[in-house]
């Protein structure tokens, strides 16, 4: 109807108003000439008004009242709706996609990988698509070698739209699930880690969880620096899906969201040394039936922790099957009295305070020394002996005489200078910084057990520490698990003089010569200072007269020394007890190895005492 | 005229070389993004056998088959050579 419209009023001259015009009126008469005339003039003026070109304008008017209508509102929308027109658009083309990261890798000081992420597969399903029936779950149960129980489980437990139903999936069980062809069954990526020299360094490097993130360790420590943080883009997408441009990286509230990569982490730790370590530690800790052990090894110079091993360990790639039992790296976050093993520092404040030299003679006869109704006392009669035999033979008596002469916070000082009641720098999470209390300074019995090792708590790296710092010539440094840490050398600084603290580390040679507490500490090749340690331990607020801690903490080669190291086994039950006998073996094994491995020359003429040395065993 | 026609023409060969470089441009970011996914495989599998190599060169691993499969045992005793 609309369409034939037009037509009956189509200005052409064959049909309309014009041709009717000429038409005679059946009741036209004579004296109606006039108004004829009137109407024929009327109906020229109407013909002038309908012409063609009156028409064309009008057409072309209309087209114009269109067109300005039209880029009217096409202004107006650019205008006032425009974010949301953008919005639309690209919502139909262009697509936000996040821009994966994977986890650094841990090497050890030579490039050695210690923590690897490696790509694992995993399979899901979209629960609200996909229903599996009890045949697809046994098929999955079996490409997945899992029983048909926990496959269920897992499809039953999980979100409306998402369920696990396997992660950590190596290659060939992906390939397995793909080849099932199991319908709604979905094959996505992520990176899980692996530590490929397992338990043997696992306190240090740590672990993760499931899901990548750090839980121990260095993997805690630096877990932000190591884990980077995906970004995003956008892209615009083809009809067909395909990415055909990067358009830009997605603004956040106006802050770029570049993808940051994991960075890798080089740390000091040498993986030859650490095996070492870990393998005489175990050894040790087995052979003499001790409920745990700790060693750390660190560089003499440089203060970079080169080993560190706790026994009991765990095995970080298996963490999940097999608990969390020996996780804690007890070389941190036990607390020991360190015993003798602090006689050294008390034997510093003593020449520092100018009141002693090496060759200063110390009664200590009848063997015993009675303070305020305690009996402190040496296993024999030792009478008139010098400060260095009082070292060498780790005497309680006269350390306790030379403590109570001196003044109330001259050994409290010196501890305090060689970093007990400190961190160590290490940056290790779970670090403890122990106990160094001046609150029985004042009795003479606080300063005296003081003076060799009792009322004070430290950790085996606090000893690390202050023993480096007699292997640098009293120049106390920040500990560093990092490679080429440029804080430690800044943190440098003299605490001792020089002097006294070579007269120190010369009197803790005769520790490991014959006739002193160590000789099994000595390494077969090589020159060896150190101190041993033997404390009792609290249980229900007593000493308890069976349960020890061993302690040896010293330095190889005795000149320029290279390593320091220190070994703590914990509650010993086999034939000896004590610092010398059970924990200087592991000293003396670890460092000849380890000075080997480094490349140190071993001293000449000590070809006899390499002869017949004894055949490490085996840790089971 | 001759400027008209000149500018048409001109407006014709640039519209025309827009859509063969943008064309050429999708091509180009086609191959990108397939290079980067051979790149993230590549990587991938970099890592695996890193991780590979590394499992087999650790210390645990070699004294294990040194002392059970080549049944090696430490010498009694240690003694240096020099010549």
């Amino acid at each position: 109807m609309n369409r034939r419209r037009p037509r009956r009023d189509r200005p052409t001259g064959r049909t309309g108003s014009p041709r009717r015009t000429k038409r005679k009126s059946p009741f036209e008469g004579p004296g109606r000439v006039a108004g004829a005339s009137g109407a024929l003039h009327k109906g020229r003026s109407s013909r002038a008004d309908n012409s063609p070109a009156d028409r064309h304008g009008a057409v072309v008017l209309l087209f114009l009242a269109g067109f300005v209508c039209l880029a009217g509102r096409t202004g107006y929308l650019a205008v006032t709706e425009r974010d949301f027109l953008k919005e639309q658009g690209e919502a139909r083309s262009v697509r936000e996609v996040t821009i994966p990261v994977h986890r650094g890798m841990i090497f050890d000081r030579n490039g050695e990988p210690l923590a690897v992420s490696a790509p694992m597969g995993y399979a899901w399903v979209d629960p609200q698509q996909t229903t599996l029936t009890v045949s697809d779950i046994q098929r999955l149960a079996n490409v997945l070698d899992q029983t048909p129980e926990v496959v269920e489980q897992r499809y039953r437990s999980g979100s409306k739209r998402f369920a696990y139903l396997a992660r950590r999936l190596p290659p060939n069980i992906v390939r397995r699930v793909t080849e099932a062809q199991i319908e709604g069954v979905r094959i996505g990526r992520e990176y899980h880690r692996f530590y490929p020299a397992g338990e043997s360094t696992a306190h240090l490097v740590g672990r993760t969880n499931i899901d990548d993130v750090g839980q121990e360790g260095v993997e805690l420590a630096f877990d932000e620096y190591l884990a980077g943080a995906p970004g995003a883009k956008r892209v615009l997408r083809d009809r067909r899906g395909g990415t055909v441009k990067d358009l830009d990286y997605v603004r956040d509230l106006d802050y770029l969201r570049a993808p940051k990569f994991g960075r890798d982490v080089d740390l000091a730790l040498d993986l030859r040394l650490q095996y070492v370590a870990y393998r005489e530690l175990k050894t040790a800790v087995e052979r003499n039936r001790a409920t745990s052990g700790s060693l750390v090894m660190l560089d003499a110079d440089s203060g970079e922790v080169l080993a560190l091993a706790n026994q009991p360990s765990f095995n970080p790639n298996a963490w999940r099957s097999r608990g969390v039992h020996g996780v804690r790296n007890r070389a941190i976050a036990d607390l020991y009295e360190p015993g003798s093993t602090v006689k050294p520092l008390t034997v510093l404040a003593a020449l520092e305070s100018g009141m002693y030299t090496p060759e200063t003679e110390i009664d200590t006869h009848p063997g015993f020394l009675r303070i305020a109704g305690k009996t402190i006392e040496d296993p024999s009669n030792r009478g008139r002996i010098t400060v260095s035999t009082a070292l060498a033979k780790s005497s309680q008596v006269a350390i306790s005489k030379m403590a109570l002469a001196m003044p109330e916070l001259a050994v409290f000082d010196a501890f305090q200078r060689a970093g007990f009641g400190d961190y160590t720098g290490c940056d290790l999470p779970g670090e403890d910084i122990g106990l160094l209390s001046a609150a029985d300074l004042d009795k003479p019995i606080g300063r005296a057990t003081l003076a060799y090792g009792y009322g004070v708590m430290v950790t085996p790296m606090q000893i690390a520490r202050a023993y480096l710092m007699i292997a640098n010539d009293g120049i106390r440094t920040d500990l560093t698990i990092l490679r080429n840490d440029l804080r430690v050398r800044a943190s440098s600084q003299p605490v001792f003089a020089r002097r006294d603290v070579e007269a120190v580390g010369e009197m803790m040679r005769g520790v490991l010569a014959l006739g002193g507490t160590a000789p099994k500490a000595r390494p077969a090749s090589y020159t060896a200072a150190g101190k041993t340690g033997t404390a009792r331990k609290v249980n229900f607020g007593a000493y308890d007269e069976r349960a020890h801690v061993a302690f040896f903490a010293g330095f190889a080669p005795a000149v320029e020394p290279r390593i320091v190291l220190v070994v703590v086994i914990n509650e010993p039950r086999g034939a000896g007890i004590g610092g010398g006998a059970v924990a200087a073996p592991v000293f003396g094994a670890v460092a000849e190895r380890a000075l080997r491995i480094l490349g140190v020359p071993p001293m000449g003429g000590s070809l006899a005492s390499v002869q017949g040395r004894r055949k490490p065993e085996r840790p089971t | 005229m001759l400027v008209g026609i000149a500018t048409w023409a001109g407006i014709a060969v640039t519209g025309i070389q827009t859509a063969r470089q943008s064309g050429e441009m999708r091509d180009l970011f086609q191959r990108l993004s397939t290079n980067q996914e051979v790149q993230d495989r590549l990587l991938a599998e970099y890592r695996l056998l890193l991780l590979e190599q590394a499992t087999l060169e650790s210390y645990l691993n070699i004294e294990s088959v040194a002392t059970d499969d080549l049944n090696m045992r430490f010498p009694e005793q240690v003694r240096r050579v020099e010549r």
